[in-house]
């Protein structure tokens, strides 16, 4: 009688250390999976977020962050302070900026940087006031006025 | 692009207004 008791008893346990079993492996595959969902949110967190904005309003971005306008998006990927090259005026430095910009929609659209009527890129100072890009020659990666067909890139 | 702006000024800003859509809004990048 005491050992049919004894197996009974065994068998009890055996049982019960399967259960424990059954809900430690769910328990490790659901831990898991939720460090996964924490990596992947950290990671989405490293990546720039894209800005949009509305038509017909202002937007401000900072370096490195992407402005997503209705057909194209924009990004300064690089500043260069007192980049030398040429002379700049008494009380004055060059500055060199690294931009990319791509058409995201259906149509070409164009790119001015000289034109002072119509240029796109301007640099604007504490003042206010306003300055074009410089002409210089020889530097790569020039920006002239050009078409930037569907899906291109500058 | 290479922009002559006064020495040491740390309020420099590009501005990006695509000329040939009025309607398109403007992009001001603190540099």
């Amino acid at each position: 009688m005491s050992w049919r008791a004894l197996l009974i008893g065994c068998g009890g346990l055996a049982a019960l250390g399967v259960v424990l079993f059954i809900v430690l492996v769910i328990g490790i595959a659901m831990g898991g999976g939720g460090d996964t969902d924490r990596t992947e949110r950290l990671e989405a967190e490293k990546k720039p977020t894209p800005k949009k904005k509305a038509a017909s309003q202002n937007f401000e971005a900072a370096v490195g962050e992407y402005a997503e306008l209705e057909d194209r998006t924009l990004v300064v990927n690089d500043v260069q302070r007192n980049f030398a090259v040429g002379q700049p005026n008494l009380r004055n430095e060059l500055v060199r900026v690294f931009i990319t910009l791509t058409n995201t929609s259906n149509q070409p659209f164009d790119y001015n940087p000289n034109n002072f009527k119509v240029h796109n890129f301007k640099v604007q100072g504490s003042s206010g006031v306003q300055r074009t890009p410089l002409s210089v020659p020889d530097l790569p990666y020039p920006v002239r006025h050009e078409s930037l067909a569907p899906g291109g890139t500058l | 692009m290479v922009f002559e702006v006064p020495q040491g000024d740390g309020g420099i800003r590009m501005v990006y207004e695509p000329y040939e859509r009025e309607r398109l809004g403007t992009v001001t990048v603190t540099l």
